[in-house]
């Protein structure tokens, strides 16, 4: 009996790691891809993606659910990106150059959006959501109309031709790959980017090491129970700003990591889809609303990408077409966000009955002792 | 104010502060020192003659800039190079004579690009570098692609 429960709940708890599993497990044969092409595509895109998804982890461990206003640091990042590309500050100076110019655009964004969240207590997630879509609209003005305008810019290579505005894709030569070249070793003919490696190893080591912290501490217990949090003298809404603060940070690096690699920038676009992927990814790698770890990070980047990878080539293989590939792809990745979201509420009533059916259980027992004390 | 010792303290938010300038000055200094260090420009190397006669091209020449890997010029070529921060030092190999085979030479932290003349180095006339300015010609209005909201980029 014990053990087919905890069959069950393993398949509940991990339903949306399963999905994947399966689904890319029978997509793999069909692709037809060779498993060294696919090797050599999930290292590049581990070393790409990584640092983008562990923005998420502080935020749910401080209980504000998945930072979708994560998209507010990657326009920080894309703002430092253009700045280095402007000034024509090359390689990883170039990088470094984006981040510090990233950085107190990161810090003020991040506070922001946390001070916002602390007044929306409870609807982090559709408030982060939403504030990201109304930062957009801002960072559209401050580039589309500020940036050669008022805010001076030296090259026109990058301005539109009415000498205001950036162009729709920035080219980032400068830094192309910068951080990925910095130490590339190749092993069985992979190509393996060790520098972009140890900067996501060096983030793993901090998080572990966060964890422990006071603040680290403050942010769990926050996680567990606001109420008692607060009435144990921890600062909710101050530790709850930090902790977004700290997700922006992370996420404007990760944007310019991300960018880095790709050699090119959609101005007006790139951090659109930054939110969505990295919750998919997390999400997708077994992690909740409520819980998120490293492995989850990883697992979800793995199987996400490997959907990405594989899919378009196992449509163009079973229909004739690379796009039901991509379709099926996007499909499964707004699915596992709705999933993961429609499980984590379904665990929270379900917490919810037994914790009544304790407190029913608690009052019957609790009648025939006074009634026989009343005898 | 004093510690129980009796010594003189500074205060919390007097510590806070200086703190807080400190890390302020050293954000200042390592943007200004990655700025330097990073600015990349782009040098042209030519290998051609002057008009007046002054100095001869060579007919092969093998130029060592910088780490980089060497470049061979034919007479009346040119190539470039892309390099980082203002100081650099080149070396050439030549078959002919050449009264100067290596120099350093500094570009200015606001020049884009410069024109190295190879045959003006070797002959010792300086400066045997000018800046070059590349005439960035933008597109007619009507044939950019502005920018829109409507197409978000593919995930990758």
């Amino acid at each position: 009996m014990t053990k087919q429960l905890s069959v069950r709940r393993f398949l509940a708890d991990n339903v949306v790691v399963i999905i994947f599993l399966v689904l890319t497990a029978a997509a793999t044969p069909v692709s037809g891809l060779s498993a060294g092409y696919i090797l050599q595509e999930m290292l590049t895109r581990i070393g790409r993606n990584s640092f983008l998804v562990f923005s998420l982890i502080l935020p749910v461990m401080a209980g504000m659910g998945l930072n979708f206003g994560m998209v507010l640091g990657a326009m920080a990042g894309e703002i430092g990106l253009i700045f280095a590309v402007d000034w024509n500050i090359a390689g990883v100076s170039g990088l470094v150059f984006a981040n510090l110019v990233g950085l107190p655009i990161a810090i003020f964004l991040g506070w922001i959006c946390g001070e916002i969240l602390n007044r929306a207590k409870g609807r982090e997630m559709v408030t982060g959501f939403i504030l990201g879509f109304c930062m957009d609209g801002i960072y559209q003005f401050v580039v589309l109309y500020l940036m050669g305008g008022v805010i001076p810019m030296r090259s026109a290579a990058i301005t539109l031709s009415r000498g205001y505005g950036i162009r729709n894709t920035l080219n980032l030569d400068s830094v192309r790959q910068s951080l990925d070249n910095l130490m590339m070793a190749k092993v069985f003919g992979m190509n393996i980017p060790v520098g972009t490696y140890l900067v996501i190893i060096a983030l793993c080591l901090f998080i572990i090491w966060f964890r422990r912290t006071k603040l680290g501490q403050d942010m769990r217990a926050i996680g567990q129970d606001q109420i008692v949090s607060n009435a144990s003298g921890i600062p909710v809404g101050k530790t709850r700003v930090i902790a977004i603060i700290i997700s922006t940070l992370l996420a404007m690096v990760g944007q310019i990591i991300f960018l880095q690699n790709m050699g090119n920038m959609a101005t007006y676009n790139a951090h659109r889809q930054t939110g969505f992927f990295a919750v998919a990814a997390i999400l997708v790698g077994g992690a909740s609303v409520t819980k998120a770890t490293i492995p989850n990070v990883f697992v979800g980047v793995v199987l996400l990408h490997l959907m990405y990878i594989v899919m378009p080539r196992a449509g163009a293989q079973l229909f004739g077409s690379a796009q039901i590939g991509e379709y099926f792809r996007d499909a499964f990745s707004y699915g596992a966000i709705a999933l993961a979201l429609v499980l984590h509420a379904w665990r929270k009533m379900r917490g919810v009955e037994i914790d009544r059916a304790g407190l029913r259980m608690d009052a019957g027992e609790v009648e025939p002792v006074t009634k026989e004390a009343g005898v | 104010m004093s510690d129980p010792v009796g010594r003189k303290t500074m205060s919390v938010p007097t510590r806070r502060w200086i703190v807080r300038g400190v890390l302020a000055v050293l954000y200042i200094a390592l943007a200004i020192s990655v700025f330097v260090s990073g600015r990349g420009h782009t040098i042209l190397m030519d290998n051609k003659s002057a008009v007046d006669g002054s100095y001869q091209a060579f007919r092969t020449v093998k130029i060592f800039l910088d780490g980089h890997e060497p470049l061979d010029l034919a007479a009346r070529e040119r190539d470039k190079a892309l390099v980082k921060g203002q100081r650099h030092h080149i070396r050439i190999e030549t078959g002919g004579s050449a009264s100067v085979l290596e120099a350093i030479f500094t570009v200015p932290l606001d020049v884009d690009m410069i024109l190295v003349s190879i045959p003006k180095m070797a002959a010792g006339i300086e400066p045997f570098w000018e800046p070059f300015v590349n005439d960035y010609q933008r597109p007619a209005p009507e044939e950019e692609v502005l920018p829109s909201l409507d197409a978000p980029p593919p995930l990758e």
